[in-house]
Formats: C-alpha cells, sequence, structure tokens
C-alpha cells in the first residue's frame, strides 16, 4: 500500500506538536517522522486496504494547527489548571477507619 | 441623571485564558466545541476561538462574556472570582468526597441459564460450592460500613441471587441491624432474570424496599434465542416475573437492560417497541463486553463500536418518535450523557468516572470472599487474571486500598492524564476505565485511537451534541427532559 508523505514547516511547528496530531492517526496507519533541516516529514501508510485516504494530507494539517493552539492553550493555563484542581478538591475524605489516626 | 459612559464598567481589557480543551465538531469541521474545566461548554468558530487563545477578543463582543461566562476566560482579577468554577469543578467531581456508595456482594456463581454471552463465568444449578458462606458475608458487612459514604447501594449479583435467597436474606437482616447505628441512607437492589421468583421473596423484597434489576433483551424470539434454556421459555418467565414484581412493588420498582448481540443490531425498533409493549418507560442498551463466556462467543455474537454506533442512531430516531407521540421512553445510558452535557450536575455511574469508579466508587464482594474493584475485575479472574483482586473481605480496606491491584488501578485512574484524554473536549464529561482497556488492550492505560472504550464515547456524546443542535424543537425538548430527569434517577445506573 502506498505511503502518503505531509511535509510541515520546521520553523512554524515543533516535533512534539506534529507527533500528537500524527498519534491520532495511528488506528488506520502505520506512522513515521522524519526531519531535515528545514521540514518534518510524516508518513502514513495504511495498515489495510481500503483505509480512508481522501485528504488525508490535508486532515493531519489542520490536526497539526489545533495542536498548536493547544499547545498555545497548555502553555498559558497547566500553572493555573494544577491550582484549581488541588484547590478544588482538597476536601475529600480520607476512609473512616483512617480518620482520627 | 445619566449613566457612566459604557467604557466606565470595563475594566482592565486584557484578559487570561482559564483550562479549556477544544474539538472540531465532525459534522462542521469551521466549528468548535470549547468545554471548560468543569464541563461547561459553547460552540463558535474556529476563527473566533483562534482569536480568543491567541489575545484578540475584544471585551466588548458577545463572544467575550460568553467564554467569560462559562469560565473559559477570565478577565479583570480585580472584578472576578473562580470560587465558582471550584465549586462547579468540586460539585463535577462529588463523587470522590466519600468513597465507594456501590457495593455488590455476589451471593452465588449458579444460574440456570446458558447464555453465550455471559459475562460472568456462571456454575450449574447443583454446584453450591460456588455460595456465598456465612463467615464471608459476616466479613463483607464489616467492611461495607468501614467506608465513609452516607448513602449505601446495596446490589445482590450472581449467577442468579434468588438461587440463595436465604443469604440476600441474611445480608440485607444484618445490614438493617448494624444501621440502626450507622444511620446510613440504605438503598437494596437486586439482579435477577426474576425466574422462580416466590411469594415470600416478593414479600421481603417489599418490606426492605428493594429495586429490581432484570434483563429483557426484545422480543420473544431475540430473548429466547439469547438467553436459552431447555425449556425455550426464558422471555415467558422473565416477562412474569416482571409483571408479578409490579404488582407487588409497584411499576417503577422494576428496571431492565438489554445486551445487544449481533442479531440485535438488525432491529433496533422491534427491541424498543418491546419496552413499550411491556410498559416500560426506560430502556438500557448495552453493548456486550469482552469478558467471561462474552469472550468465548465473541466471534458468533460480536461486532465493531462502529456497528454499534450505527444502531444507536437508529435507537435514538425511534425513542424520539415514540415520544413526539406521546409516550415517555428514554434510554438510560443517553440519559447519564446528556445530563452531563446539559446540567452542571454528578452523576453514580461507576464507569464514568475520572478519578475512575473502580475501588473509588464501587467495590465487589465475591461469594468465596475475594474483593474486587469492579464487576469487570471479578470476570478477569473468573478467567485466570488475578491482576485486579484487592484482598480478602478479612483484611482491612486500607489493606485493599494499597494493593498492588488497586495502584495499577489508580496509576491509569484519571482520565485527564491520560495520553489523548487530556486534550480532549469530553473529558470533563467523561471517564478512565483502566480495567476495560487492560481487558480489551492488554495495558491499563491504553492506545486511545484504536480504543472500543473511546471510540463508543465520543461517538455518543458527537451523536447527542448534533442532535441537540440541529433537532427539532420537540427533539431538543425530550433530550433535554431527559437530562434533567436523570438528577433524581441516577441510582439506576449504578447497576448498569
Amino acid at each position: 500500500m502506498s505511503t502518503i508523505e505531509v511535509r510541515l514547516d520546521a520553523s512554524v511547528f515543533c516535533t512534539d506538536t506534529v507527533t500528537k496530531a500524527a498519534h491520532r492517526y495511528t488506528d488506520t496507519y502505520f506512522v513515521e517522522i522524519k526531519s531535515n533541516s528545514a521540514d518534518l516529514i510524516v508518513e502514513l501508510t495504511p495498515k489495510r486496504a481500503g483505509a480512508d485516504t481522501n485528504q488525508l494530507a490535508e486532515r493531519l494539517r489542520n490536526d497539526v494547527l489545533d495542536e498548536k493552539l493547544r499547545a498555545l492553550v497548555r502553555s498559558e493555563t497547566q500553572d493555573i489548571h494544577a491550582l484549581l484542581t488541588e484547590a478544588a478538591l482538597r476536601q475529600a475524605l480520607p476512609p473512616k477507619s483512617s480518620q482520627g489516626q | 441623571m445619566k449613566f457612566a459612559a459604557r467604557k466606565a464598567f470595563v475594566g482592565n481589557t486584557a484578559y487570561r485564558l482559564l483550562p479549556l480543551r477544544f474539538r472540531r465538531l465532525p459534522w462542521d469541521s469551521d466549528r468548535v466545541l470549547i468545554t471548560s474545566m468543569s464541563g461547561d461548554w459553547l460552540i463558535t468558530s474556529r476563527n473566533d476561538f483562534e482569536r480568543a487563545v491567541t489575545g484578540h477578543l475584544d471585551p466588548g463582543e458577545p463572544m467575550f462574556a460568553d467564554m467569560e461566562s462559562r469560565f473559559l476566560i477570565t478577565a479583570d482579577p480585580e472584578r472576578s472570582t473562580l470560587a465558582p468554577l471550584l465549586s462547579q469543578y468540586r460539585t463535577r467531581k462529588d463523587y470522590l468526597a466519600e468513597g465507594p456508595r456501590l457495593h455488590i456482594f455476589v451471593v452465588s456463581l449458579r444460574c440456570h441459564h446458558t447464555c453465550a454471552y455471559c459475562q460472568v463465568s456462571r456454575q450449574a444449578v447443583g454446584q453450591t460450592a460456588f455460595d456465598m458462606t456465612e463467615s464471608t458475608a459476616r466479613h463483607a458487612v464489616d467492611r461495607l460500613f468501614d467506608w465513609p459514604a452516607k448513602m449505601l447501594t446495596i446490589e445482590f449479583q450472581g449467577g442468579e441471587p434468588l438461587l440463595r435467597f436465604d443469604r440476600v436474606q441474611q445480608l440485607t437482616e444484618l445490614i438493617e441491624q448494624r444501621n440502626r447505628t450507622e444511620k446510613r441512607t440504605l438503598r437494596f437492589v437486586i439482579a435477577s432474570t426474576l425466574h422462580n421468583l416466590t411469594d415470600e421473596q416478593l414479600s421481603f423484597m417489599r418490606d426492605h424496599g428493594f429495586e429490581l434489576s432484570t434483563s429483557l433483551d426484545g422480543p420473544e424470539w431475540l430473548h429466547n434465542l439469547n438467553r436459552p434454556r431447555p425449556e425455550r421459555d426464558s422471555y415467558r418467565r422473565t416477562v412474569d416475573g416482571i409483571e408479578r414484581c409490579r404488582r407487588v412493588l409497584g411499576d417503577d420498582a422494576v428496571s431492565a437492560l438489554t445486551t445487544l448481540t449481533r442479531r440485535s443490531l438488525d432491529v433496533p425498533k422491534e427491541i424498543i417497541d418491546e419496552y413499550r409493549k411491556l410498559g416500560f418507560h426506560s430502556i438500557s442498551l448495552r453493548p456486550l463486553s469482552p469478558y467471561g463466556f462474552a469472550r468465548k462467543t465473541g466471534a458468533r455474537h460480536g461486532y465493531t463500536i462502529g456497528d454499534f454506533l450505527k444502531f444507536y442512531e437508529a435507537a435514538l430516531d425511534h425513542l424520539l418518535q415514540i415520544n413526539r407521540e406521546g409516550y415517555f421512553l428514554e434510554e438510560t445510558y443517553t440519559r447519564m450523557l446528556l445530563s452531563l452535557l446539559l446540567t452542571p450536575f454528578p452523576h453514580g455511574y461507576v464507569d464514568l468516572r475520572s478519578p475512575t469508579g473502580a475501588g473509588l466508587g464501587a467495590v465487589v464482594y465475591d461469594y468465596d470472599g475475594r474483593v474486587y474493584p469492579s464487576d469487570e475485575a471479578r470476570m478477569l479472574a473468573a478467567m485466570g487474571d488475578h491482576s485486579f483482586v484487592l484482598g480478602r473481605v478479612e483484611e482491612s480496606i486500607e489493606t485493599w486500598m494499597s494493593s498492588p491491584g488497586m495502584q495499577r488501578i489508580l496509576g491509569a485512574g484519571v482520565a485527564e492524564a491520560l495520553p489523548t484524554c487530556a486534550d480532549c473536549a469530553y473529558v470533563p464529561l467523561c471517564g478512565a476505565d483502566p480495567i476495560d482497556h487492560y481487558a480489551r488492550q492488554g495495558d491499563s492505560i491504553g492506545h486511545r485511537p484504536t480504543s472500543d472504550f473511546c471510540h463508543k464515547q465520543m461517538g455518543l456524546f458527537d451523536t447527542l451534541l448534533q442532535r441537540w443542535e440541529q433537532g427539532s424543537p420537540a427533539d431538543r425538548d425530550t433530550l433535554e427532559g431527559w437530562a434533567l430527569r436523570a438528577t433524581c434517577r441516577e441510582g439506576v445506573l449504578e447497576t448498569a
């Protein structure tokens, strides 16, 4: 089965972002990620005949853009996320037989 | 006197993002679903969302207020508080506060059915060695009250628990006796075929406020095919049992579950119409699980989650049609998912929690004194895999919680920390199911792109969100009605 190659500008997208997007395709495709000085290259090879390859490269490019946006959100919110979670759940009770020990 | 100019009411125009996740809508890839950490959400264009993330929202535009009110962004910190977000989040995770509320007592593995898809390892009717002993029962009751939950659901399961009804009676009386000093709120449920039900058993259940959960797989031909007995009378016996229970315990005392085999997927309307014919107002459409006899016969009875989702869409269409005709009939899992989407309330369903409900929301006391964090863990043990056994009823609950099985569950039990789930827009409404992933994929963390659990959840959430957004006013009313009803009918789902 033929491999589909998608090239992404390495100055725009980081490896982590591209890897996260490509991981979503591992149900249907074997995935390989390579790099050279200018590009990150994602190779998608269908695991089985009949895999849906319609607009595959376009879908992956959109998913990479979404992952980049997620990375932006994560970098701005991960600290407050941890603080809020801890503050909200601090009251969970221990088992009854541990109380007072 | 004039009001001050609009800008006088606007503080610092800068804002900061709050924790959020998003997903492109499968039916409209130019728009996204955005969810807050507590599961509040909105749908907007992807372009507007990108403007929000990159700091280009104007405080005067409606999108700004929408995102602020849902705690997706926070504006001027001198005029804002995050206390409501903490309260929302704490409410969503309310099930964590008291530990397990669902306690399953397996009084016997014996059963008179030979269902090919049986999730448990049933034993023949004469095999009394597979019954719970009195000593095990007494220890299990002691452990039950070691947990701090103010509300305890006690579910009797088998096999067929009616085959050891004397043990059910003894456990019930022991628990009620102990509760005279404990003062917990008790709820008794029995999961049974309802065959061979006696008047004395019914009287006992009535006197102790039992709810009954049975299995009804659809019309007579399908039920008898799925649940064979030598006399081929499984359907008739179950329907007789339902009618007798209703006469004694009331119309709402019996709920029924449908286990879906390959043959079931061809007849969604027939299955639903059977429930309507029998006067049910709820139905549970439950796909096959990969445990027990169900795994051995998987090739014959199994199907893909894609097949199930097609069935589900057809079933949902038919259910909405029936409701439009004026007959109230809901699907219980749908009701729970809609409740998560459309209300801020928590739920009681142990398979859809994060941290996982296994061991933290439910405990199973098996007939032989072993203790498990879920029925699925018990089924795995019956298949020879004891990875998730917590311990024995003679041991302390602290020993169970520090057992290797529980540690393995906890290590994979927080959905917000799992690969792919961590970024999923549905994760505030979803759960972690490490035992299911272990059973299906051999790894308690699991691989989401090939996860049946994930495909099912994503498919159901997408379907319901689309139906709610694009449905007729009448269908929206029906779906919202199910969601609101869920807030007072949680308990039934715990037994699903």
